[in-house]
Formats: structure tokens, C-alpha cells, sequence
């Protein structure tokens, strides 16, 4: 099956496409060819691995946004069977609208994916992922988003044998209904990311403040911060502390997961721990049983006293 | 400007219990016997509305609002709740198609809709439960062959018929003013809860008949768009769930403490 690998190096994301596009080829799409889409002039070009025998067309356009990359991949990689996008706002949308103009099919978040001659089975979760569907598509082409389970990022680099190809797309401009565009950085993360030790809380936390105090606490412990989805819908700290599906998928060692009821779009953000200690309220609360360890009761008490054991320990130490 | 809200509403999930998540011959799980809520992307929308509205009416502009949902008539209290909060119309397609996984049905199922009718602005939530298909505004701005901006987390009026929007890409944020007509997805919006009506208002605006149009499945043509669903099957995330229990808060920290140092 032909497949072609579409990612978006963007004005930001050389990092992750250069890593997703190295392992899904070598280890996951060994017969994939890619396509990598960043901005010109004010960027490098992209570095990216090229596995033996395969291609890498890396396309530089003015702006990476959906209709120009649309326009490009039906315009000039028309022939493929599969279109595998790594999971995201980007990919997401190319990939649906790509299939609709090809009178192709799609699915968004592909945690799975077998591909045999005359059709692709699919696994995700649905039901706010409390189950995971399995979909067979035999309209082709079939277009993927895959999610960092089926499209894990790539650790370590490794040598360019394959063949690099590149196109250049200087005359395309913003789509007309765009008047202004202006980038806006987005807060990073920062440690929720790679931490060791992750203390997240939910709507247990009631208010901004009860984050805030959370949040020193797990300073004290040495922990990094996060909340669930309806803590930052609610204001209680910022968009980028957030964890689960629409946010950080993290894997400490160890996660205290306090006030959080344990929705499973939260819970795949967790899920990777080595050990999830829940404090709720709520004996009866989903997350009680996704954990490893729970203690059933109002959490400020027990993480204040955390915190007090935390500071004199490092003081005695 | 006129604008059309698309929402559903969503069964409470987390209400199921573990034995409540199976599904039938049919690859239908029961959610019938627990209470539906807003889908929490449709719910921003919905308010995000209203304040694009608020918002022209101090600049002197004004906005049309309509609130639009597919199902039968156990949404007419969301209807009339949103009439309260001062849409213009609320209009319901009643269909009975199954539309779990079929977005490209829903897709179609609004673009007829909105063919039929005049707008500057659609407002959706970028994926709803049950489904999660995530595909609906896509397939909708390609029906309709209007632009799309997706994951709005803001928006405010701009000069004359454009919008300034800001959306998540990803990596980063993008700024645009755009001009109309525009799809607009909306994704995670701090702060975007459904304002409540006032109990005047909804004696005063909450008793307007809602609109209901019959509809049928539209054709699909060759097979879905999202294949066929040929398994559901329940995702299981226990651990141990082990109680730990202390005589004091103090005690069950200490004893917290140690088991987090033994295992960092």
C-alpha cells in the first residue's frame, strides 16, 4: 500500500516532525515516503532522517496552514493509498479534509491501525474513551491522524541515507478569508513534560486559589504541576498545566492525582505512570480504581502535611 | 451578522458504572438512563455567541443568533434554555439516524440546513462524546465550500463583517482577523461555562416554539466516511486501588511520604 507520511515542521515544530518522521519510517512505516511542510525564508531548513530507500520531500511554503497544504498534497501527491498524520489540530484537519476532496475515508486519533490489500482496520477510543471502537475503511485513499500511541516521538537521531527531495512554494499566500495573521507563542509546558514526580489536580480544587496552594505544595515535593481538563476550563491555572488527551500526556514515576474524578480523557494523560496515588473525596469516583493507591478523603489536609514532611526533610538533610 | 450555533448534548458518562459499559448486538452501549448535558466544545460555542453578540451590541452592530441541534424532543429544554439567553431561533432537525459515528450525516444534515438560510458564521465544537469522531466542522466547511478556522479559544468582532479569532495550531497560537462567511471550530476555552438565564427571562423569551424540521438521513454514497464499525469493546485502566488509611492526616501523609520515596 502506498503510504505517504505528512508532517508539519511549522515555524516551531522541526523538533517534533523531525522525531515522528524518523521512527514512524524506520521502526513503525518502513515503506512510507514523507512529506514535511515548513515556513521559508526565516527558518533552516529542516534536518530530517531518510531511512535507505525511502523519500523525504520536504516543501517549503510561505505559511503552513490547511488549504495551502491541501492544495499541495491533491495537487501533487495524489497517488498514494494511506496519508498518516500524527494527531493534533493540524493534522486532524488535513487529514479529513483531504479525504473528502480524494472521496477517500478518515479517522482522527487512531490509537492502531492494520493495513491489509483491499482495506484498514482501525482502533480508537470513543465514548469520551471509555471504549475503544475498531472501524474497517475500504474507501480509498484512507487518511489517518494517529495518535502518540500509534505515532510515538523519536528518541535519538540517527544518519540521512535515503533520498531527499525538496519543493519550493514561494507563490502561495494566506487564504483569502485571512485578512492578518500574527503568531502568539505558546506557553511551553516546561516540566510537566519529562517529569519524575507530577502532582495533578481537579475540580476538587474549587478556585484558583486552591490551585495556587496545590501548586506550592507540590514545589515543596518536588513535583511538578498539572491540572485536568475542567480545572483549566475553569480558570483554576493556565491552558498549558493541563493534562490528558488535549494536553500533556506525562509518565512520572510517580503521580498524586488529588480532586481529580478520573474521566478517562484525563486519565490518558496519567496512564503511563509507574505509580498513580489518588486522593478524592468520592469512594465511588473513577479514579479510585485506576489507581495504584488511594486514600479516601478531603486531599488538603494530607498534602499540606506532605508538603511540612517534604521542607523538614530537605532542611535535616 | 448572522450566526448559527450547532450543539449537542452528551450522556453524563462518568455516570456509568464498570458493569454499565457493554454493548449490544447492535454495538450499542445504553446510555439512556442517565442525564444528558451540553458537550462541554458546543457549550463554549454557545457562550462564545453570546458574547460576540454582547460585544457588537456595544459597538453599535448588531447580531442574529441561532441555536440549532439534531435529535428528538428531549433537547427542547436546551432550546428554550438558549431562547432565554436571547437566540433569535432554536431550531431542531429531528432525524432518527443513527449518528454516533457517522459525521459525514451530521455534516451533510447542516449544510442542507444552512443552504437553505443565511448566514455569516457557524460556531461548533471541534468533537463531541460518544463518538468523538472529531470531523464534523471539517466535513461541514467542505460541503459548504466556505474557509475554516479550527480550535478557536477566542473571538471578538473585528471592523465591519470580520472577525478577529484566536486558535490553537498546535505549537502555538494564531491570530487572524478573517472575513465571513467562516466555519469556526471551537476547542479549549478557559472560562467559555454557559451563562444561566434570569428566571424573568425565562418567563419572558423562554416560551417561543421552537422550530422543528423533519429530516432524513442524507445519501453518503459510497460507504461511510469513517468505515464501518465492526467492534466496541470496553477500555479497562484498573490498578490495585488499595486504601491507605491513617489514624490523621498526619499519619496517613507519613506513611504517603515513605511509599513516594521508596518508589522515586
Amino acid at each position: 500500500m502506498k503510504t505517504l507520511i505528512v508532517l508539519n515542521a511549522g515555524t516551531g515544530g522541526q523538533d517534533q516532525a523531525q522525531g515522528r518522521a524518523g521512527q514512524s519510517r524506520e521502526h513503525l512505516f518502513p515503506l512510507a515516503d514523507t512529506a514535511v511542510f515548513y515556513t521559508a525564508p526565516a527558518q533552516q531548513d529542516p534536518v530530517i532522517q531518510v531511512p535507505p530507500g525511502q523519500t523525504t520531500w520536504q516543501i517549503r511554503v510561505q505559511h503552513v496552514n490547511p488549504e495551502t497544504v491541501l492544495d499541495i498534497l491533491t495537487e501533487r501527491f495524489g497517488e498514494y493509498d494511506l496519508y498518516l498524520f500524527p494527531a493534533g489540530v493540524f493534522g486532524d484537519e488535513v487529514a479529513v479534509r483531504l479525504a473528502a476532496r480524494m472521496n477517500g475515508s478518515a479517522l482522527v486519533n487512531v490509537a492502531a491501525f492494520e493495513a491489509g490489500v483491499h482495506k484498514v482496520c482501525c482502533k480508537k477510543p470513543v465514548y469520551s474513551g471509555y471504549m475503544q471502537a475498531t472501524f474497517e475503511l475500504d474507501r480509498f485513499p484512507v487518511c489517518l491522524s494517529l495518535s502518540p500511541k500509534a505515532m510515538p516521538p523519536l528518541q535519538g537521531n540517527g544518519p540521512a541515507t535515503g533520498q531527499i527531495r525538496e519543493v519550493y512554494e514561494t507563490g502561495r499566500a494566506l487564504p483569502g478569508h485571512i485578512l492578518k495573521q500574527a503568531i502568539e507563542a505558546r506557553p511551553s509546558s516546561g516540566d510537566l513534560d519529562a517529569a519524575d514526580f507530577l502532582v495533578v489536580g481537579g475540580n476538587g480544587m474549587e478556585n484558583r486559589a486552591g490551585a495556587e496552594a496545590l501548586k506550592k505544595e507540590a514545589d515543596d515535593l518536588g513535583a511538578a504541576f498539572g491540572v485536568s481538563r475542567p480545572a483549566a476550563m475553569g480558570g483554576f491555572a493556565p491552558l498549558h498545566r493541563l493534562i490528558g488527551v488535549s494536553g500533556t500526556l506525562a509518565s512520572p514515576r510517580i503521580c498524586i492525582a488529588a480532586g481529580v474524578s478520573g474521566a478517562p480523557a484525563f486519565f490518558s494523560g496519567i496512564e503511563n505512570s509507574g505509580m498513580i496515588i489518588a486522593l478524592n473525596m468520592d469512594s465511588t469516583a473513577p479514579i479510585i480504581n485506576k489507581a495504584d493507591l488511594a486514600v479516601i478523603g478531603d486531599y488538603r489536609p494530607v498534602t499540606a502535611e506532605l508538603a511540612r514532611i517534604a521542607r523538614e526533610d530537605k532542611k535535616n538533610r | 451578522m448572522n450566526i448559527l450555533v450547532c450543539f449537542k448534548t452528551v450522556p453524563e458518562l462518568e455516570r456509568l458504572t464498570r458493569e454499565d459499559w457493554v454493548a449490544d448486538s447492535h454495538l450499542r452501549v445504553d446510555t439512556g438512563f442517565v442525564t444528558a448535558d451540553l458537550n462541554p466544545y458546543d457549550e463554549s460555542a454557545l457562550e462564545m455567541a453570546l458574547r460576540l453578540s454582547d460585544q457588537s451590541g456595544e459597538s453599535g452592530t448588531s447580531c442574529t443568533l441561532t441555536a440549532l441541534t439534531i435529535g428528538d424532543s428531549s433537547r427542547d429544554p436546551w432550546l428554550k434554555k438558549l431562547y432565554a439567553l436571547k437566540f433569535d431561533r432554536a431550531v431542531r432537525l429531528e432525524c432518527d439516524a443513527d449518528l454516533r459515528f457517522s459525521p459525514e450525516v451530521t455534516a451533510r444534515l447542516l449544510a442542507g440546513y444552512i443552504q437553505e438560510n443565511r448566514f455569516d458564521v457557524i460556531l461548533l465544537g471541534c468533537q463531541g462524546g460518544v463518538g468523538d469522531n472529531g470531523m464534523t466542522p471539517f466535513l461541514l466547511a467542505e460541503y459548504l465550500a466556505w474557509p475554516l478556522i479550527s480550535h478557536a479559544v477566542e473571538i471578538r468582532p473585528a471592523s465591519g463583517n470580520t472577525l478577529w479569532v484566536k486558535s490553537d495550531a498546535d505549537d502555538e497560537f494564531l491570530v487572524q482577523e478573517a472575513g465571513t462567511p467562516l466555519v469556526i471550530s471551537i476547542g479549549d476555552s478557559p472560562n467559555s461555562y454557559m451563562r444561566i438565564p434570569t428566571l424573568k427571562d425565562k418567563l419572558e423569551y423562554g416560551r417561543r416554539s421552537i422550530e422543528v424540521l423533519q429530516q432524513k438521513a442524507p445519501e453518503t454514497g459510497n460507504g461511510n466516511f469513517c468505515g464501518t464499525l465492526v467492534d466496541l469493546e470496553r477500555l479497562d485502566y484498573t490498578r490495585k486501588g488499595h486504601i491507605l488509611k491513617g489514624a490523621s492526616p498526619r499519619d496517613t501523609a507519613a506513611q504517603l511520604y515513605r511509599i513516594i520515596k521508596e518508589n522515586q
